[in-house]
C-alpha cells in the first residue's frame, strides 16, 4: 500500500512533500509479504487417548459417537461439493440430517464429544486468512513450485479459489462476516437449533480461548545472538495462534448472542426493559477482566484483536448492557490514547492492527454511534506495568503487514482504491501457517512437606533465573514427555503382563459352571493389585534413564556439566512425580478395566484357544526353513467343499472322486496345515470340520472313490475288499487331525445323530471301517476310550431303527470288550468279526454275515 | 490366467448377490415360507433321502443355504413355540449336528455344501481368503521397509473404525498422499464399491485421512475418482512409492 501511496500521482501534485515521505518510507519499509501456504482440507485426526471407548460412560454411547463421526464427514463433503451449485440450500438439504444427529448425541450424552470434535474441524479449516486478498498470478510462483511440487499446484490454486469469496469484502466497512469454510460450521449450528450442543460448544470454545490467550508466545531475550531465527518463529506463532483466537472468539461472540439477534433494531422501550432483565445475567467469558489484564500485561496486540471479533457479533441491546459499556469505554480509551500518543514502546504494525479492528468494530451495524458520546464514559486508569514484562507483546514486532492485511482484509479496499491509479497489480500476499500444537505441562500436588517443597519450587526458579528461557522449556518439554511415555510403557508392559497373567487365571476358573463373573474378576484383580505396586519402581527407573538422555540431546553442546546435572535432576523429577502421581491413583482402576475388557472379550469368544490352553499352542509358528509356499487355506477348504459336494449329493452315477487325488489333497492339507503363514483361526477351524464330516461319509461309504478310472460296478467290487483304498484316506486323516492341526478337531462330531444317520441309511453297512475309526480315535489320543463309550451310550438312547440299534448295540459291547482285554494290537476286523460271530450267531447271522468284510 | 479367472468368479458371486438380495423380500413373505415348508414337509414324507431342500431351492432360484435357512426356523418355530434366536439359527446352520431332526439336518447340510455363494462353508472360504490377501500385503509392506501398525493393534489401542494397516510415516502413492491402505479380495463393482466407501473407506478418511485400497481382483476405471480427495484404487501392490527420505520408484 505505501508503494502505492508513494506512486500516486495525485498525492505528488498534492503534496510534494507527503509524496516525498511515503517514497522515503516505501524505500526503508522492512514489511515482509511471506508466503501464503493454506492447508487443505483434512480430518481431524482419530486419537485415543481421547477418542477410545474408555473416553464413553457405554458401549453405545462409543458406537453412536463412531456413527456421528461419520455423518459429520458426509456432511462436510456434501457441501463441499454443492454449496456453491445455484439452488442449492443447507437447510433444506442438510437440515433433517443434523437434526436426527443432535437427536442422537442428546440419547447417549455425547455432546461434549462432538462439540470437540466440531470446534478442531473448525480451526482446522478455517484458521487460514480467508478473504484476505490473497491473488496468486497465472504463472506459477517458483518458491511455490519448490515447496509444493508443480503437482500440488492446481490443489493448491483451488483451494485458493475457494477462499476468494468476492463479495466477502463489502466496502471499507463491513459487517462481520462468515466467508469461506466458515459458512458451514454456523449454517450447522443454525439448523442443528441444538441448546444442548451449543452451551457444549461455547464451554469449549471458552476453554481454548483462555487457553490460547495465555500462551507465553514471546520468550527470547532480544539481545541474545540467536535471537532473529526465535523471532521468526515466534511471529510465526503469534499469526497462528491470533488467527485462531479471532476464528474461536468470533464463533463464540455468534453463539452467546444468538438468542438476543434481531434484525431490526429495537425500540427504546424495549430496550430498556431487556437492558435491565438481561443486566442481571453473568457474561459467559469475562472479556472486561481478560481485556483489562491483557492491557495490564502489555498483551493487548493479542487480546484486543479476538475481543473485537467477540464484540462484533452482538445483538443490538448488548452494548447497553452495564457490562459491556464498560468493555466499550475501555476500548475506545485505548483506541483514542493509541492514535494520540506517538508511544515509541509499541511497535508501528501492532498499533495499526489494534487501532484498524477497533476502528471497525466501532462501525459494525450494532454498535451504537451514542455509544461514544454519552457523558457517563469514565475514565479507567490504564494501569500498565512500569516495568517491561518479560512477555509484554506490545514491544514485539509481531505484527506484519500479511498479518494486517488477514484480520483487517477492508483495508484492501484502500489499495484497490489506489491501485485503480496504476497498471497492473501483481502484488502477492499471503501468510506462512504453521500448525502448533500447545502442550501444557501439567504439575502436581506436592506430597512432601509443604516448605520443603516450597524451597525446592524456589531453587527450581532460581535455577532457571540466570539460564536462557529455552532450557526452561527444554526441561518442561522433556519432563512432560518423558512422564507421558512412563505411563504408555508401564501400560504397555507391566500391566499388559498382568492381564495376560489374569486371563490365564480366569481361563480355568471360568469353565466352572454357575461361576459368579463379578466376583471372579474382583478376586483375580485383588490378586494383581499387589503387583501393580511394581507400577511406581518401574515409572521411576524409566524416567530416570529417560529423562537425562532426552535433556542431553535437547541442550546445546555447550552447556556446563553443572547445568546439565541440575536440568536432568529437574527434569527427571518433574517427569516422575507427573508418571508415577498418575500410576499411583489410576494404577488399580487401570488394571481392572484392561482384565475387565479381556474378560469380557473371552466371553464373547468362547471358542478361541487362548494362551496357553494346552500344548496344541505350542504349533503356532512355521517349521524351520518353511517356504510358505503350501497351497492357501481358501484353495484346500474349497477343494474340500467340492468333495463333500458329491458326497453329500446329488450326483450323477457316474460321478467319482479319484481316490489317488483325494489322498493327495489329504497330503496338501497337511502342508497347508503345517505353514501357519496363511492360516487364521476361522479356516482352521472350518479344515477340522470338514476333514471330519468327510471322515463320517468315508466310514458310511458315502463317497464314490474310484481307484483308476473304472466302471461304477468294479469300483464297488474294490470297495468290498479289506484292503479298500478307504482305510489309507482314514489313515492320513487320523495322522493329519493329530500331527498337524494347531486347534482341536471336533472329532466328536462323528457321534452326532445326523453323521451316524449316514451309517444307518447306508444299504450295506460299514462297521469295520467304523470300528476302525474309532481305534484310530483312541491310537491317535483323539479321544479317550470312555468317551467314545460315553458317546456310543447316549447314541443309543436315540430313535434309530430296531435292526440298526442292535448292531450298534453289538458294536459298542465289541469296542468295550476289546478295550477292557487290551487286545489293541491285533487286527481290530479279524475281532469284529469274531466278535459279531460269537454273539449274534442265535439272532441274525446271516443279515451279519453279508454286512462284514469277506476276508 | 487364474487372475482373470478368480475376478470371474468374484464378479459372478457379487452378480448373484444382488439377484439375490433383489428376490429376498419375496421367498420371506409369511405365504412363501409357509408354502416351502409345507413342500419340504412333503417332500421328505415321500423320500426323505431326496434333496428335497436343495431342488425347492433351486426351482423358486433362490440360494439354497437361504432356504435351508427358511424352512429350518421355520421349523423351530413350530417346535419350540417361539421365534428362535439368530445366533442359534447361525449356529445349527455352521454345524448341522445340533438340529434335533435328522432328516432336516441332513437336508440343511446338503443345501450348505452345495451352495456356491452363501452358507457357512462359502463365507469360511471368503474370509480366508480376505485372509491371505491380508498376509501378502503385509509381507509387501515388511519387503519395501514400510512400517505399519496393523488392525488388531489398533483395535487394542481403541480405534473404533480401522483399516487394515496404517502407515506409521505416510507415503506418496503415483503423487498422492496415503496414511492407510486396505485390501479388497474382490472385484470393485459399484454397488460394492459404494457400501464400502460408506461403511470404510471414507470413515478410514475421516479419522486418519487420505489412504489407499487394494481390489486385488480388479475394479471398474470409472471409480477411482477420489483420488484428489483423498481414497486412492489399485489392483496390485503400487510400485510408483515414494517415501519421505528416498523414492523408491521401480519399474
Amino acid at each position: 500500500m505505501l508503494k502505492l501511496l508513494a506512486e500516486n500521482e495525485r498525492i505528488a501534485s498534492f503534496s510534494p512533500a507527503l509524496h516525498e515521505r511515503l517514497r522515503q518510507a516505501y524505500e526503508n519499509s522492512t514489511a515482509k509479504v511471506s508466503l501464503l501456504l493454506p492447508c487443505s482440507v483434512q480430518s481431524v485426526s482419530f486419537q485415543p487417548e481421547t477418542d477410545n471407548r474408555s473416553n464413553f460412560p457405554s458401549d453405545r454411547a462409543f458406537h453412536i459417537f463412531k456413527k456421528q463421526r461419520d455423518v459429520f464427514y458426509e456432511l462436510l463433503r456434501e457441501w463441499e461439493d454443492n454449496h456453491e451449485k445455484t439452488g442449492w440450500d443447507f437447510e433444506r438439504v442438510l437440515g433433517n440430517k443434523i437434526r436426527a444427529m443432535m437427536a442422537h448425541l442428546s440419547a447417549t450424552c455425547n455432546h461434549s464429544h462432538f462439540a470437540r470434535l466440531f470446534q478442531k474441524q473448525l480451526i482446522q479449516m478455517c484458521k487460514g486468512p480467508v478473504g484476505g486478498g490473497a491473488s496468486w498470478g497465472d504463472t506459477p510462483d517458483q518458491d511455490v513450485l519448490n515447496m509444493l511440487g508443480s503437482d500440488n499446484l492446481s490443489r493448491l490454486k483451488r483451494l485458493q479459489e475457494r477462499f476468494v469469496v468476492p463479495q466477502s469484502i463489502r466496502g471499507p466497512c463491513p459487517p462481520p462476516s462468515f466467508p469461506g469454510c466458515q459458512q458451514f460450521f454456523r449454517d450447522f449450528i443454525l439448523s442443528a437449533g441444538s441448546y444442548q450442543f451449543n452451551q457444549h460448544l461455547m464451554d469449549s470454545l471458552c476453554l481454548k480461548i483462555l487457553e490460547l490467550n495465555g500462551l507465553t508466545l514471546v520468550e527470547h531475550e532480544h539481545n541474545d545472538g540467536e535471537a532473529d531465527m526465535d523471532e521468526q518463529d515466534e511471529k510465526k506463532r503469534f499469526t497462528v495462534v491470533l488467527l485462531s483466537l479471532r476464528l474461536l472468539a468470533k464463533f463464540l461472540g455468534f453463539l452467546v448472542f444468538l438468542p438476543y439477534r434481531t434484525v431490526e433494531q429495537p425500540t427504546r422501550d424495549l430496550q430498556d426493559s431487556a437492558v435491565a432483565l438481561r443486566n442481571q445475567t453473568l457474561p459467559v467469558l469475562d472479556v472486561l477482566k481478560l481485556l483489562r489484564q491483557s492491557i495490564r500485561d502489555q498483551r493487548s496486540v493479542l487480546t484486543i484483536p479476538w475481543i473485537v471479533e467477540y464484540l462484533s457479533l452482538m445483538d443490538h441491546i448488548a452494548p447497553f448492557l452495564d457490562y459491556y459499556r464498560k468493555v466499550f469505554c475501555l476500548l475506545l480509551q485505548v483506541y483514542r490514547l493509541m492514535v494520540l500518543s506517538e508511544d515509541k514502546e509499541m511497535s508501528f504494525l501492532n498499533k495499526l492492527l489494534i487501532l484498524a479492528v477497533l476502528g471497525w468494530l466501532f462501525q459494525v451495524p450494532s454498535v451504537p454511534e451514542e455509544l461514544f458520546f454519552t457523558t457517563d464514559v469514565r475514565q479507567e486508569g490504564l494501569m500498565m506495568d512500569t516495568v517491561t514484562p518479560a512477555q509484554a507483546l506490545d514491544s514485539v514486532p509481531l505484527v506484519d503487514q500479511q498479518l494486517l492485511y488477514t484480520c483487517c482484509p477492508y483495508l484492501g479496499e484502500l489499495r484497490k482504491l489506489l491501485a485503480s491509479f496504476v497498471a497492473g497489480s501483481g502484488a502477492k500476499n499471503g501468510g506462512f501457517i504453521r500448525k502448533i500444537t500447545p502442550t501444557a505441562a501439567e504439575s502436581l500436588v506436592p506430597k512432601a512437606s509443604v516448605t520443603q517443597r516450597k524451597l525446592q519450587v524456589e531453587l527450581e526458579q532460581a535455577f532457571f533465573h540466570n539460564q536462557p528461557p529455552s532450557l526452561r522449556r527444554t526441561v518442561e518439554f522433556v519432563a512432560e514427555r518423558v512422564g507421558s511415555n512412563c505411563v504408555k510403557h508401564i501400560k504397555a508392559t507391566l500391566v499388559a503382563e498382568l492381564v495376560q497373567r489374569a486371563e490365564v487365571m480366569l481361563q480355568d476358573k471360568v469353565k466352572e459352571k454357575d461361576a459368579n463373573h463379578d466376583k471372579l474378576l474382583e478376586e483375580v484383580c485383588a490378586h494383581l493389585y499387589e503387583e501393580g505396586s511394581q507400577a511406581l519402581i518401574k515409572g521411576r527407573e524409566f524416567c530416570k534413564k529417560k529423562g537425562p538422555e532426552a535433556v542431553r540431546v535437547l541442550l546445546p553442546e555447550e552447556t556446563s556439566a553443572a547445568v546439565l546435572s541440575s536440568a536432568e535432576d529437574i527434569a527427571v523429577e518433574l517427569a516422575t512425580e507427573k508418571a508415577c502421581g498418575w500410576l499411583s491413583a489410576n494404577i488399580a482402576a487401570l488394571i481392572k478395566r484392561e482384565v475387565k475388557a479381556t474378560f469380557n472379550r473371552m466371553l464373547r469368544v468362547p471358542g478361541l484357544p487362548l494362551p496357553g490352553e494346552d500344548a496344541l499352542e505350542l504349533r503356532r509358528d512355521c517349521p524351520p526353513g518353511c517356504q510358505h509356499r503350501a497351497p492357501f487355506p481358501s484353495q484346500i477348504i474349497n477343494e474340500i467343499k467340492d468333495v463333500l459336494c458329491i458326497a453329500v449329493g446329488p450326483r450323477d452315477e457316474a460321478e467319482v472322486i479319484d481316490c489317488v487325488w483325494l489322498e493327495s489333497l489329504l497330503g496338501r492339507l497337511s502342508q497347508t496345515l503345517r505353514c501357519r503363514k496363511f492360516l487364521c483361526p476361522t479356516s482352521e477351524q472350518q479344515l477340522a470340520k470338514c476333514t471330519v464330516e468327510l471322515a463320517s461319509l468315508l466310514v458310511s461309504d458315502h463317497v464314490p472313490l474310484s481307484l483308476e478310472v473304472k466302471s461304477p460296478e468294479k469300483v464297488f467290487e474294490r470297495l468290498r475288499v479289506k484292503n479298500s483304498p478307504t482305510y489309507g484316506l482314514l489313515k492320513v486323516l487320523l495322522s493329519v487331525w493329530k500331527e498337524d492341526f494347531g486347534t482341536p478337531v471336533p472329532v466328536q462330531l462323528m457321534f452326532s445323530k445326523k453323521n451316524i444317520g449316514y451309517l444307518a441309511e447306508a444299504k450295506q453297512r460299514e462297521w469295520d471301517l467304523f470300528l476302525f475309526m474309532l481305534h484310530g480315535l483312541v491310537e491317535h489320543e483323539l479321544m479317550r476310550t470312555s468317551e467314545i463309550e460315553s458317546c456310543l451310550h447316549r447314541l443309543k438312547e436315540l430313535p434309530w431303527p430296531s435292526d440298526f440299534l442292535k448292531e450298534l448295540e453289538i458294536l459298542s459291547r465289541v469296542f468295550i470288550s476289546e478295550h477292557h482285554k487290551e487286545e489293541l494290537r491285533t487286527n481290530p476286523c479279524e475281532l469284529t468279526r469274531q466278535s459279531l460271530d460269537r454273539r449274534c450267531c442265535s439272532e441274525k447271522t446271516t443279515a451279519l454275515e453279508e454286512q462284514t468284510p469277506k476276508l | 490366467s487364474s487372475q482373470s479367472q478368480s475376478t470371474l468368479l468374484s464378479i459372478f458371486s457379487q452378480e448373484y448377490q444382488k439377484q439375490i438380495k433383489r428376490t429376498h423380500a419375496k421367498h420371506h413373505t409369511s405365504e412363501a415360507v409357509e408354502t416351502y415348508y409345507q413342500r419340504y414337509l412333503n417332500g421328505v414324507m415321500k423320500n426323505a433321502a431326496a434333496p428335497v431342500l436343495l431342488e425347492l431351492a433351486n426351482e423358486v432360484d433362490f440360494a439354497p443355504s437361504l432356504m435351508a435357512r427358511i424352512v429350518l426356523e421355520r421349523f423351530l418355530q413350530e417346535k419350540e413355540q417361539v421365534i428362535p434366536s439368530k445366533t442359534l439359527i447361525n449356529s445349527m446352520l455352521r454345524d448341522p449336528s445340533q438340529i434335533p431332526d435328522g432328516v432336516l439336518a441332513n437336508q440343511v447340510y446338503q443345501c450348505t455344501v452345495n451352495d456356491c455363494c452363501y452358507g457357512p462353508l462359502v463365507d469360511c472360504i471368503k474370509h480366508a481368503i480376505g485372509h491371505e490377501h491380508e498376509v501378502l500385503l503385509r509381507e509387501m509392506l515388511l519387503e519395501k521397509n514400510l512400517s505399519f501398525i496393523a488392525e488388531d493393534q489398533l483395535r487394542a489401542k481403541g480405534y473404533d473404525k480401522t483399516p487394515d494397516f496404517i502407515l506409521e510415516v505416510p507415503v506418496a502413492v503415483e503423487g498422492h498422499i496415503i496414511h492407510w491402505i486396505e485390501s479388497k479380495a474382490s472385484f470393485g463393482d459399484e454397488s460394492s464399491h459404494q457400501a464400502y466407501l460408506q461403511d470404510q473407506f471414507w470413515s478410514y478418511w475421516n479419522r486418519f485421512g487420505p489412504g489407499l485400497v487394494i481390489y486385488w481382483y480388479g475394479f471398474i476405471e470409472e471409480l477411482d475418482c477420489h483420488r484428489e480427495r483423498g481414497i486412492l484404487l489399485k489392483d496390485c501392490f503400487p510400485t510408483d512409492i515414494v517415501t519421505l527420505r528416498h523414492s523408491m520408484a521401480q519399474c
